[in-house]
């Protein structure tokens, strides 16, 4: 041990640590600063930035001592809730916080940037901030707070809380863009996520992955390891009681084989981290090693290893309707190609981490950021052969999840592991375990083939598709189906064939990734459209609109469009901005070029026959009302979202209700945070005890102070009377008196979406003829999701003819929403949305070889970085009403980058003729670049 | 495991204690690459001796025509140090491309160079700039070129459990010299550099008098096409054909691997060819305006 003596925050500190240790360990487990953030542990990501005598440091690899008799300050630092830096107010007024995991890193780098140079141009913070990743923003909103903040240091500008996103003029919370609920701990790192939990207690831990792709275990041996001082507990696939799968045929503890490096073979809990992670280190393993399975073309051979005994097929779908070759025959022009996408990282910069805590007498509790609280609470509790009831999962807010927090990782270990210690266990997973273990997008290759008319309508498509499912089931048989059933894009095909496969590999898992399965044929289809546009020399905004999809159409699946289809609408849109853009003059050796592309994504979940979630609303004592939502918080505003439909429907003040969500114990069930579902489902929930509610509490205040219901006006929290204006009493008034005669003012609604059926049930197996298929599906009202949201995107890229290297120069993003609750967040959502797919487009590829991981960092995934973004993103919103919406909205989580990638191909195919068939770039143009020229 | 952590506060006391260790004590100066190193499992020192606060290691100077570099110098003291940008621009230039701000506020050029990665963007300008590294240990003293420390990737032939490097240094530039420094790396400069490179030449007449060129990451170690620098040599300096040829033969001497992340060796090699046409470019013209 060492002795440290420095200052933090301006007070001294001292305190005894290990040589080895970070100041990142210092900061977080020491002094529990823990608005220091660990996002990659390697000096790549930038959320663990504190200053260090004012200069921004990397506290993850920076040793502690480093800091001796130095001054450290964190983001507990710079401001408090009620003394809030200029930065920190900038920051919530422009969105420019989403998550905030990355948060306190960015407002500290940004802090120092302003000490060195208080008035910053674009290129100026583009440059200090290149070292701090954000997956949720898009950056857009970050570099325009830095930039008031500036100004508010200078005293140019006012500080102020006030949001800084147009809003239409009116009274009333819808469209408007209020105060983010939780924006001001973030900004202070206050805001508390799993990974930030103590317990006085709690034992560590520490999990052995696979060494191997593909292997059969022959020995596990931890008596070494037992025998290290510390350990408590070692647990491997023999002390699990249940059935040991979880996420379809996914071990917990890897048992006969493994089938992919992220396989868990053992965990280790101990008294302290070292401790745990040298008993890892002595589990001896003995493996038998199998012949890998690295992609799924192999795996579809006739002699392929199998990675399951049922053979390497996860699941086909099919889809076919009309005559297929008369279509063909028909068609003017027909173009065909095959498409490939690959593996990409979800890269949120929270990594998975869980607290489990053995409750006596009842279970177990854990707490950790998931997208699917009730499937994990199932899942412990019958791999722990618990009822669900003796189960709590407390769903914390996530530091992104994208998707792939909706697979389980590591929790039904950590449960397993408090029920059996007796002891709060907690495990956190290093950024090289969570890109071992967590899922991706899947990657795609697809044939498609589509023909036309001359006029450009649209006569017949056929596509195969095959996926990478990686070594276990997980959500790939449903992204198989998704891809299918959204194969045709926003268009109405007339005849066509769809065949999907997803095939098991020893490569790292497919899962749910924002758009689910339907961006890689969105990618192919999108793309041979805009081939198909210029062979018929039509324009990309006319050859989409003549087919695309309206309200009375049959889908592909046959499914009669009601609702709301806006691709029209959101075509014309996007259309009419183009101009505004123009002209954009290309610099000597290279060429601009725009694309277009459209796209959709469901609302809600398909054949869940029952998709529910509810809402309970409270008075509590102090006069606020507390919101318990069926909803998990990923981080891009459902709290404020819900708060602002609370405060319309009951017309009591945003800023005085609470949204409470996460936590099986107390929500209604159901509860996941996927398929753009919680606006519908949870504000619907809300909006209809939110009106119980206020009936409620109209005729508790009309009986206590004798005044007629419909004398009562209620504004903030205080009741007037209608006629004289005169104030009557306040909520908490009420609270008191009814409290006082034992009645407690509480009112919950269990909302219901419409229901939707699985693909299977449409009467399109069932039949040939149209005519039929359009009457049943009328008669049963077959859906396969409450609703869909659509939306078109432009991108004009810049091709440097010399090394092929692709900037995105502008984009529009059109996409309908229904109704703009909330425009702060739409805008933040659509622009992180344009910039992942930009990312897709471009750069991003998860590397495997041989089912071994090449992308071993978060610096190694191509994730965009600030000095990437595009100089310009417009974005429109059509606003057409959805009737199964709360006031007509819809959710945008995942339709903002469905279309980004085939958008800035098909402008890189307007700029050099090239037509990229195998996402990301890359160096790919440089060689096409070179055969065209020779 | 690290027992101890040390502060020596000068140079001898570092030398002492690296004698005292015997090889168990290992020196750390930013330690952006070294914790990692030893978290990862790759080294594993018993000490660490910290020489980031030894005073006289600290500096940058210009002396009888030269400028000197103290081993507690970072990249971020170097990039802004209006000596180095007048002096040896393609430092500059090179210092403010790495990694992060972060890392430049705490990483220095010695441990760049110790470091021995084939692809550290510092390094490679310094090869450039033909700059010597001071080496003491506690038998002596030494000088060697920094382009001759390396043994392999990430192999140093300075063995940082037994020997310091204190300083470094190179020539200051006369009249008709002049540096320049690039680099290729896909999304904004924090990824892995594809590429990168730095030029220093000499004109005199009318013509390149003398150029040395480095290259990374081409190779084991940080690369000096020579062919491709003897076809420049004498040539005038408006030459484009022995400039493009230049850059033609730097090209063919670089040995990029196939790699997934970088990019295909034949891209690679294509792009070298490419930079050291821009960079060649670059270099004379403000070799030119510098006479």
């Amino acid at each position: 041990m060492e002795q440290l003596v420095f200052s933090v925050n301006g007070e001294t500190v001292e305190l005894e640590v290990e040589p080895y240790e970070t100041l990142l360990e210092v900061l977080r487990e020491h002094l529990h600063l823990t608005g220091v953030k660990n996002g990659c542990g390697e000096g790549e990501c930038g959320a663990c930035t504190v200053l260090l005598d004012g200069v921004p440091v990397l506290s993850c690899i920076l040793p502690a001592l480093k800091a001796r008799g130095r001054a450290v300050t964190t983001i507990e630092g710079l401001g408090s809730a009620e003394t809030l830096h200029p930065l920190q107010m900038a920051f919530i007024r422009h969105g420019a916080i989403q998550c905030g995991f990355c948060t306190p890193g960015m407002i500290l780098t940004a802090k120092a940037l302003l000490d060195k140079n208080p008035n910053p141009d674009e290129e100026a913070i583009k440059k200090y901030l290149k070292g701090n990743l954000c997956r949720c923003t898009g950056y857009y909103s970050i570099i325009a707070a830095i930039q008031e903040a500036a100004k508010i240091v200078q005293g140019e500008a006012k500080a102020s809380l006030e949001t800084a996103v147009g809003s239409p003029p009116g009274e009333g919370q819808l469209g408007k863009s209020p105060l983010d609920k939780e924006s001001i701990d973030k900004a202070i790192g206050r805001f508390l996520f799993s990974g930030d939990l103590y317990r006085e207690d709690m034992l560590h831990g520490k999990l052995l992955l696979s060494p191997l792709p593909h292997g059969e275990i022959l020995r596990v041996d931890t008596t070494l390891a037992e025998k290290v001082k510390g350990v408590q507990k070692i647990l491997t696939s023999k002390d699990v009681p249940g059935p040991n799968r979880y996420g379809g045929n996914r071990p917990v503890f890897a048992d006969k084989k493994v089938r992919f490096v992220g396989d868990v073979i053992a965990a280790v809990f101990a008294e302290t981290q070292e401790a745990a992670e040298e008993a890892v280190r002595k589990i001896r393993v003995n493996f038998k090693s199998l012949p890998v399975v690295s992609t799924p073309m192999e795996a579809l051979r006739p002699n392929a290893p199998k990675v399951h005994e049922e053979g390497n097929i996860c699941r086909q779908t099919e889809l076919r309707f009309g005559d297929l070759k008369k279509g063909f025959e028909e068609a003017a022009v027909v173009v065909e190609d095959e498409y490939t996408t690959p593996l990409v990282e979800h890269g949120y910069l929270e990594t998975e981490v869980a607290l489990g805590i053995f409750e006596p007498d009842i279970g177990v509790t854990v707490y950790v950021g998931t997208q699917a609280p009730f499937i994990v609470q199932r899942e412990i509790a019958s791999n722990l052969c618990l009822s669900e009831k003796k189960v709590r999962v407390i769903g914390m807010p996530m530091g992104g999840g994208f998707g792939s927090k909706f697979d389980a990782t590591i929790e039904i270990v950590v449960a397993l592991g408090a029920f059996m210690t007796r002891r709060p266990v907690k495990l956190a997973l290093t950024r090289l375990e969570s890109l071992r273990m967590s899922t991706k997008r899947h990657p795609f290759t697809m044939k498609y083939k589509i023909g036309a008319t001359k006029e450009g309508k649209f006569k017949a498509l056929q596509a195969s598709l095959i996926s990478d499912a990686g070594a276990y089931s997980g959500c790939s048989a449903s992204v198989v189906e998704k891809s299918v059933m959204f194969g045709g894009s926003v268009y109405f095909w007339p005849a066509y064939e769809i065949v999907g496969r997803g095939v098991y590999t020893n490569n790292a898992l497919g899962g749910a990734f924002r758009g689910f399965g339907i961006n890689q044929g969105h990618f192919a289809i999108e793309s041979l459209i805009d081939d198909l546009a210029r062979k018929l020399r039509m324009d990309p905004f006319e050859i989409r609109l003549k087919n695309a999809l309206e309200e009375g159409k049959m889908t592909i699946t046959g499914e009669m469009l009601e609702g709301s289809v806006a691709v029209k609408e959101t075509l014309i849109a996007a259309q009419k901005m183009v101009d505004g853009m123009l002209p954009l003059k290309p610099q000597p050796g290279k060429k601009i070029g725009m694309g277009v592309a459209s796209g959709w994504k469901n609302i809600g979940v398909t054949g869940l026959t029952d998709d529910r979630g509810g809402a309970i609303f409270k008075l509590m004592d102090n006069g606020r009302i507390e919101v318990t939502i069926s909803a998990v918080d990923m981080g891009q505003g459902v709290r404020t979202a819900m708060a602002q439909i609370a405060s319309e429907v009951t017309g009591i003040a945003y800023d005085r209700i609470d949204i409470v969500m996460g936590d099986t114990l107390h929500m209604m069930e159901w509860c996941q945070g996927t398929s753009q579902r919680q606006t519908t489902v949870v504000g619907n929930a809300v909006l209809k005890a939110g009106e119980k509610f206020k009936k409620t509490v109209f005729s508790r205040a009309s009986e206590f102070w004798d005044v007629p219901q419909d004398q009562l006006l209620l504004k903030d929290n205080l009741f007037f009377h209608k006629q004289d204006d005169k104030k009557i009493g306040s909520l908490r008034e009420l609270y008191r008196q009814v409290t006082s005669r034992g009645i407690e003012i509480l009112e919950a609604f269990d909302y219901h979406a419409p229901r939707s059926f699985k693909l299977h049930e449409s009467p399109i197996y069932s039949s040939r003829d149209r005519k039929e298929i359009e009457r049943k599906s009328l008669e049963i009202r077959y859906r396969n999701y409450p609703s869909y949201s659509f939306g078109t995107q432009v991108a004009f890229a810049e091709v440097d003819e010399k090394d092929g290297t692709v900037r995105v120069l502008k984009m529009i993003l059109s996409h309908d929403v229904g109704k703009a609750l909330n425009p702060k967040v739409i805008k933040g959502q659509l622009e992180g949305s344009a910039l992942m797919g930009m990312g897709y487009a471009l750069t991003e590829e998860f590397v495997m070889k041989d089912g071994v991981v090449i992308s071993d960092s978060l610096g190694k995934c191509g994730i965009p970085r600030i000095q990437s973004i595009p100089e310009q993103i417009d974005y429109v919103l059509v606003e057409k009403p959805d009737p199964h919406g709360p006031f007509g909205a819809k959710g945008v989580a995942e339709t903002g980058l469905l279309q980004t990638a085939p958008a800035i191909t098909n402008a890189i195919c307007d700029a050099v003729g090239i037509r990229i068939r195998s996402l990301p770039v890359k160096d790919q143009l440089f060689f096409e670049l070179k055969k065209a020229k020779a | 495991m690290i027992q101890r952590y040390v502060f020596p506060e000068t140079i001898e006391a570092c030398l002492n204690e690296l004698k005292n260790c015997s090889g168990k004590a290992r020196i750390i100066a930013g330690g952006t690459d070294l914790v990692l190193a030893i978290q990862k499992g790759e080294l594993n020192p018993a000490v660490l001796l910290d020489i980031s606060r030894i005073a006289e290691l600290e500096g940058i100077m210009e002396e009888c025509g030269e400028v000197r570099l103290g081993a507690r110098v970072t990249h971020a003291a170097c990039a802004s140090s209006p000596l180095i940008q007048k002096l040896a621009t393609c430092l500059a230039e090179a210092c403010v491309t790495v990694g992060s701000r972060q890392i430049q506020y705490v990483a220095t050029l010695a441990g760049n160079v110790v470091n021995a990665q084939p692809a550290a963007d510092g390094a490679v300008a310094l090869i450039a700039l033909a700059a010597k590294a001071k080496i003491i240990s506690p038998e002596g003293e030494r000088e060697e070129q920094v382009e001759e420390l390396y043994s392999g990737v990430g192999k140093s032939r300075v063995d940082s459990s037994r020997e310091l490097l204190t300083s470094l240094r190179f020539p200051s530039p006369k009249a008709g010299e002049a540096t320049a420094f690039l680099r290729v790396a896909p999304r904004g400069g924090m990824g892995l550099p594809v590429l990168n490179g730095a030029v220093w030449v000499s004109l005199c007449e009318q013509r390149v008098a003398d150029i040395r060129i480095a290259l990374g990451p081409v190779s084991d170690r940080p690369a000096r096409p020579r062919r491709a620098e003897t076809v420049l040599k004498g040539s005038p300096w408006d030459d484009s054909k022995a400039l493009e040829e230049a850059a033609r033969v730097a090209s063919e001497e670089a040995n990029p691997r196939d790699s997934l992340l970088r990019g295909s060796a034949e891209y690679r090699r294509e792009l070298v060819r490419m930079l050291m046409e821009q960079l060649l470019k670059r270099v004379i013209g403000r070799a030119r305006e510098s006479r």
